[in-house]
């Protein structure tokens, strides 16, 4: 058993989890997060990738809108290289209600949300697929996030401050002595070694999972668990968030992402964490959603479809709402207020673009716990790091202009080694990801990574393998790192086994078109051309 | 469907197998390029909006479009990447192009003025041309190579105007022939010989003073002249389309500008131009098929190696010349197809790309003197003007057109 | 008119386009682009022939033992390089492990695990998605009484390249191979691995090179000078990875074997419908012609039969719509065998999708699903458009497409 001390215990490696490790750690709390899986393997990177503006909740949630807006406004300044600020519109179709369109642009108004009126054909000129439906176009200022760059992005700045984070390690109990929290036991589920970490604080920000943390302390977090389905075209169809002007619902949202476009989301109760599998008739209802917005969608090659489980929580009671400052979006639940268990606070609920006020909230109820008087300012210190003109102008000589962009905005401060070495080394700048121009200098950086175990971390990590082929080309150009990586040659055949069924998952519910070619591709390219054995399908 | 909901549909098509990049004539020989896939449809999905400023490799794509026609799923590649290119072209941070190559890009791309100057003094111009000075100051002053076969200038093929009044009209048969500056210029007598052809068969034909059919400018990067041309050439078939003439081209690159490019102009012929555009053996062979193609061949005693242009290749409609010589009692003709000549449109005649051209014809070459050195044909036939230039330039086999070959049968020439 | 037209330049359209043209026919191959040769291992599988032929509906079943051999002898005949043994023969992989195959060349043929000897891998500099690592170990576990060593080469043609860290891709590789300054570049490679092997006084057992990016001359050069070099030692060539030289070199090969029969290739052209008529009321109808979208303008070819070998799901034969709402057989519409159930949740097994296609009679017929009755009379279905089988898991592949392209000529 591996011992270790430290005074806050974060459980949960989401956008949530790593924003309050850094926060406390900005405020010189010896803290430690704790994640199962990989970072971000959660809703974190499975949700359609807005940063909102708020302006989806103007009309239901004045509130919420507010904090979206004002968030907004911080993240995009913290985490520029996280974010593309397409803009968003929002699109009045003839016959939609008049009434709610009023309402919006009153909610807008109040929330502090800046809109403007696009003319039709500016609209249509700017984006062709939009639905010749389409009466009116406002422009608010949604943007774009990639969950895991500000993700990685947040832990990167924790470390610096001296926070640090384990991996594939699961909380198995919480450590309670006369219901005062001592710390968790985990388990490291790569070596298998049980961790014992001790601790004046625990902090439950498992998403999806909170319920089940919670449940260790004997009490009970009302949490439903809400499936959204999702899908990711093979291009930007649009340059703009594209939302429907009505009551949010399903399928009526459009955001382009980097070379793809993700069209969400479905709602469906679910009983499991990760129930994360899409069902056809998902996609089907999305497709029908999606017609209303985008002319010709059925034209579009669909890559694959996804889902993750957004974590909401259901007050019994509005009492038990820890101040004004929360929203009934997100609830901290102070367990020594509401079931008498000291140090123990779980954080539920919110959205992606509320992570750091989340946080921060979080981090005020740790650091008043342990008398640290220490201010927040993560609303001020950039994530990011502004890197020298000479290191942009190298890359886009190395690389051309496309891939070096791309691999600077994932990369940030850490470019300049990465391409230091394919100055030294040209060969390195080749792509092993063609599809989405990753190099081979960037995935050897990556594997360098501690927290990187398996093929699947490193496509988190690197966009490898999300883009048109997924992964039937880059899967077989890692061979030789991936053997450097993990040994053996068993072990790297299956990790090839490991992604391409990973990959497999998301591309069965939308097995038609172009994308059930790909896959007729990878069949003869894996079964007959290297000549890997079939298996035996279930019954 | 509009054309950016095409390109969009073919985008998805790709495969990313980059069988494209293994055919393409152009990465074989430079390694600064990407290849059609990289430029073409990878690419693509990051501009897809965006202009990426510094894409400095965009012009080393020669056009030749044989990614096209290899693509197993139908990918308009050249398309794409000549698309991107009119976007940097238009784009905030113009290609930065020195002003030689600028002024070469006019010159290489308006072979129609050249070839007005040159047909004034055809003799003193293709002295001109001979002398090392001159060729020395075009690549020093214009980064025209020195090295590279520029064609010679001949006596000009007259402009033949309809004179039966009404389009139509007064002959039943007529066609309207679209020479090409190629044609009209440095080869003339091919052009006329054609015309005899075709009154053999039965068709009176029209030359109207037609401007370049703007392929060369489009490769020089002069879009908005080349769209101009192309309004006003397609203004002056109208009257014809609209009777039902069908249009002749000689020139497989021409040929492929009206086929492709021309329907999608906005002009009321645009959507004729496509279906009443032939390439000369094309019409000839759909004659063959109602039975009104003369067979009065007389025996033409000879074996040729054939050299199929990109440009023809591209209108997939397969090898008509082949199908019509070998009606031809006596004319044995071996298919070469051993891919790009290299010299494609003026792409060759640059003088950083000279050599480049040069490589990529190596494997057409080699099969051209192999089949020589065999035996097994004396003389190379090919429609284009420019890969007969370059065929001859690089293996000095003589080399022409396959009309030739059908007028002497027709006894209308000797040679 | 002609005898035949061929739509689709994949493996069974070029096998039925060229034994047709041998046998006298005036035949066109009508092709999009240049089909999925170019994901040509190298290696022709024919499967469990006994086991499959036994499968009910399975395309195998369609022919006697005899129409499988004149497929095989086919293939001989163009290259008689190919060979087939009694004992099962292996090849290697792009990664270095021992893959079965039926029909290879001669030169791909791996020597017996049993015998001790060593290899020498050849390793090409910069070549495209090549691991010597990974080969040197697959090879060391596949051949544990042999001795693995590793020899690099550089060709200056790709100097450039080099200097640049741009690989070259196999295609272009192998074009140098079978150049003159390639193949003595080779030679003189392969000459010091045999004096240092003597030098060393290592007399055990046989020497080996193993070179990948290698196709040797037996697809026919009939366009340029062949050069062929004798080696002073066996040299392997090892199977293809995408886009394959193998495939390509085959490609040209048949393009070249069918023009000078005299066939006709029209490339960049899409057939996309037909014309045709009932013979009569209750017999199958006859196509008169096919109708093909050339550039800017649609054409209409006449033919007395015409060859379906579009290459199913992954040629672009069967287009499958958004949601499978629509599948369809591309150019003739005929009916499709469609399953159930369309995959399963392991990518690696055999997929239901697969088996989709046109259900024939024995002469290749398109067959009604419902009452199993010939629709078309002159319309013949061969290769991967044919129903009921996985290449990839059955592993017959090339045998289908062989097999099927052949007996499909002998009925023009």
């Amino acid at each position: 058993m591996c011992e270790i001390e430290t005074q806050v215990v974060v459980i949960g490696g989401g956008a949530t989890g790593v924003g309050i490790l850094r926060d406390l750690s900005m405020r010189g709390i010896p803290a430690l997060l704790l994640e199962q899986g990989d970072l971000a393997h959660g809703t974190s990177s499975r949700f359609h990738g807005l940063l909102h503006s708020g302006a989806r909740y103007a009309v239901k949630d004045a509130k919420a809108a507010q904090e979206c807006i004002e968030e907004n406004k911080i993240v995009k300044h913290i985490a520029a290289h996280c974010i593309e600020d397409t803009f968003g519109w929002f699109v009045y179709l003839k016959g939609d209600d008049p009434g709610y369109l009023q309402l919006w642009l009153q909610g807008c108004d109040q929330a502090g949300i800046p809109v403007k009126e696009v003319p039709l054909e500016e609209a249509f000129r700017l984006e062709p697929l939009l639905s010749r439906q389409t009466a009116r176009v406002f422009e608010v200022p949604d943007a774009t996030v990639d969950g895991f760059k500000l993700l990685w992005a947040n832990v990167k700045s924790a470390e610096k401050y001296g926070g640090s984070y384990r991996t594939y390690c699961k909380v198995k109990s919480l450590w309670l002595e006369n219901k005062d929290i001592k710390g968790v036991y985990a388990e490291d589920l790569i070596t298998g070694e049980m961790i014992q970490v001790r601790s004046k604080i625990v902090v439950n920000a498992a998403g999806p999972w909170s319920a089940e943390i919670a449940a260790m302390s004997g009490f009970d977090v009302h949490m439903l668990k809400n499936k959204g389905s999702l899908l990711v075209f093979n291009q930007r169809m649009f340059n703009r968030v594209i939302n429907r002007l009505r009551t949010p619902g399903d399928g009526d949202i459009f955001v382009p992402h980097e070379t793809v476009t993700i069209l969400g989301t479905t709602s469906q109760m679910v009983d499991l964490p990760d129930d994360n599998q899409v069902r056809e008739q998902d996609v089907s209802y999305l497709l029908e959603m999606g017609k209303d917005l985008a002319e010709g969608i059925e034209q579009h090659r669909v890559l694959r479809a996804f889902a993750g489980i957004r974590p909401l929580y259901e007050s019994e009671d509005a009492s038990e709402h820890e101040g004004r400052g929360v929203s009934r979006n997100f609830a901290l639940i102070d367990h020594e207020k509401r079931d008498g268990v000291h140090g123990l606070v779980s954080i539920v609920g919110g959205k992606l673009t509320t992570y750091r006020l989340m946080a921060e909230k979080v981090t005020d109820w740790a650091a008043a716990r342990l008398n640290v008087t220490t201010a927040c300012r993560t609303a001020e210190e950039p994530l990011h790091h502004e890197l020298p003109a000479d290191v942009w102008n190298k890359a886009r000589q190395l690389l051309g202009a496309a891939a070096a962009d791309k691999m600077m905005e994932r990369l940030n401060e850490e470019a300049a080694s990465v391409i230091a070495v394919i100055e030294k080394q040209p060969e390195l700048g080749q792509f092993i990801c063609e599809c989405e121009m990753v190099t081979q200098a960037e995935v050897l950086h990556a594997l360098q990574d501690p927290a990187v175990h398996s093929l699947d971390d490193l496509r988190r990590k690197t966009r490898l393998g999300m883009g048109t082929c997924q992964g039937t080309y880059c899967t077989y150009r890692s061979t030789p790192m991936l053997k450097d990586a993990f040994g053996s040659w068993e072990r790297t055949l299956k990790e090839y086994r490991i992604l391409i069924s990973e990959r497999w998952r998301g591309i069965t519910p939308v097995l038609w078109g172009d994308q059930l070619r790909e896959s007729e591709l990878a069949r003869a390219l894996y079964l007959n051309v290297l000549d890997f054995k079939a298996v035996e399908s279930e019954e | 469907m509009d054309v950016r909901n095409e390109l969009t549909a073919r985008l998805d098509a790709c495969q990313k197998c980059n069988v494209c990049t293994a055919q393409c004539p152009v990465a074989k020989v430079n390694p600064h390029f990407p290849g059609p896939k990289g430029l073409g449809p990878d690419m693509e999905r990051f501009r897809r909006g965006q202009f990426i400023p510094g894409e400095t490799t965009l012009d080393d794509c020669s056009n030749c479009k044989t990614c096209e026609v290899t693509c197993p799923s139908g990918v308009k590649i050249t398309e794409m990447i000549l698309e991107a290119r009119r976007a940097a072209r238009k784009g905030p941070h113009k290609t930065m192009l020195s002003l030689k190559l600028r002024l070469r890009g006019y010159v290489l791309g308006r072979a129609e003025y050249l070839g007005k100057l040159g047909v004034l003094w055809p003799g003193m111009a293709n002295q001109a041309l001979k002398l090392n000075l001159v060729r020395w100051a075009l690549d020093k002053g214009l980064a025209v190579s020195q090295k590279g076969p520029l064609p010679a200038y001949g006596r000009p093929l007259e402009v033949i105007e309809d004179k039966g009044g009404r389009a139509g009209g007064a002959f039943r048969k007529q066609v309207i022939y679209f020479p090409g500056c190629y044609t009209r210029y440095n080869e003339g007598d091919t052009g006329r010989i054609m015309i005899k052809v075709l009154e053999h068969i039965g068709y009176k034909t029209i030359v109207p003073n037609f401007h370049c059919c703007g392929l060369p400018l489009e490769a020089n990067g002069q879009f908005d002249k080349a769209r101009k041309n192309g309004l006003y050439n397609l203004e002056l078939m109208r009257p014809y389309l609209e009777a039902g003439v069908p249009v002749i081209t000689s020139c497989t690159s021409c040929g492929l500008t009206l086929k492709e490019d021309y329907p999608k102009l906005p002009a009321p012929g645009a959507q004729m131009i496509g279906a009443q555009t032939y390439d000369l053996f094309e019409f000839l062979w759909q004659l063959h098929e109602k039975r009104e193609l003369p067979l009065d061949f007389q025996e033409v005693k000879a074996c040729f190696g054939y050299h199929l242009p990109c440009h023809l290749k591209a209108q997939g409609i397969g090898t008509p010349a082949l199908r019509i010589l070998r009606l031809i009692p006596g004319v044995k003709i071996r298919n070469l197809d051993a891919g790009c000549c290299g010299l494609s449109g003026s792409y060759g005649f640059k003088a950083e790309k000279y050599d480049k051209a040069m490589k990529i014809g190596n494997p057409l070459f080699e099969a051209v003197n192999v089949g020589v050195e065999r035996g097994d044909f004396q003389e190379m036939l090919t429609e284009c003007g420019v890969c007969k230039v370059q065929i001859q330039h690089g293996t000095s086999i003589p080399t022409k057109h396959p009309l030739r070959i059908l007028a002497k049968a027709y006894k209308i020439i000797l040679e | 008119m002609w005898d035949a037209i061929v739509v689709g330049g994949g493996l069974a359209g070029w096998t039925a386009g060229i034994r047709a043209a041998q046998r006298g026919k005036k035949v066109l191959i009508v092709t999009e682009g240049v089909g999925t040769l170019y994901y040509f291992s190298g290696i022709f599988d024919y499967g469990d022939l006994e086991s499959l032929r036994h499968l009910p509906k399975h395309p195998y079943s369609l022919f006697d033992a005899e129409a499988i051999d004149r497929g095989k002898h086919f293939i001989q005949e163009l290259c008689p390089e190919y060979i087939e043994t009694n004992k099962s023969q292996h090849a290697l992989t792009v990664l270095g492990t021992a893959r079965q195959g039926d029909l290879m060349p001669r030169s791909m043929v791996l020597p017996n695990h049993q015998e001790q000897g060593s290899f020498v891998l050849l390793v090409p500099e910069g070549l495209k998605d090549f691991f010597p690592e990974i080969v040197v170990s697959n090879l060391v576990r596949e051949f544990p009484g042999w001795q693995v060593n590793v020899k690099r080469v550089h060709a200056e043609n790709f100097g450039e390249w080099q200097r640049m860290g741009k690989s070259a891709s196999g295609i272009d590789y192998a074009a140098i191979w079978r150049s003159k300054e390639g193949q003595n570049l080779l030679a003189q490679e392969i000459e010091a691995i045999k004096r240092e092997h003597q030098g060393a006084g290592s007399r055990s057992g046989k020497i080996a090179v193993v070179l990948p990016s290698l196709v040797s001359e037996y697809f026919d050069a009939s366009r340029t000078k062949t050069y062929v070099q004798d080696y002073s030692l066996p040299v392997i060539e090892m199977s293809s990875f995408l886009p394959s030289p193998h495939g390509r070199y085959f490609a040209e090969y048949l393009k070249h074997q069918f023009t000078d029969l005299g066939g006709e290739l029209m490339i960049g052209a899409r057939a996309a419908a037909l014309n045709g008529k009932p013979m009569s009321a209750k017999q199958p109808k006859s196509c008169q012609e096919i109708i093909v979208q050339s550039m800017g303008k649609v054409l209409h070819l006449k033919a007395k039969k015409f060859i379906l070998a579009t290459g199913g799901l992954l040629g672009g034969g069967i287009k499958v719509g958004i949601e499978r709402k629509l599948i369809q057989e591309d150019v003739f519409d005929l009916p499709l065998y469609v399953p159930q159930e369309w995959s399963t949740s392991q990518f690696f097994a055999s997929q239901p999708f697969a088996q989709i296609g046109v259900e024939t009679d024995k002469c290749l017929r398109p067959l009604d699903t419902n009452q199993g009755r010939v629709i078309w009379d002159n319309v013949h279905v061969v290769g991967r458009m044919l129903a009921h089988w996985d290449p990839w898991t059955q592993r017959c592949g090339g045998g289908v497409s062989v097999t099927s392209g052949c007996a499909a000529a002998e009925i023009i």
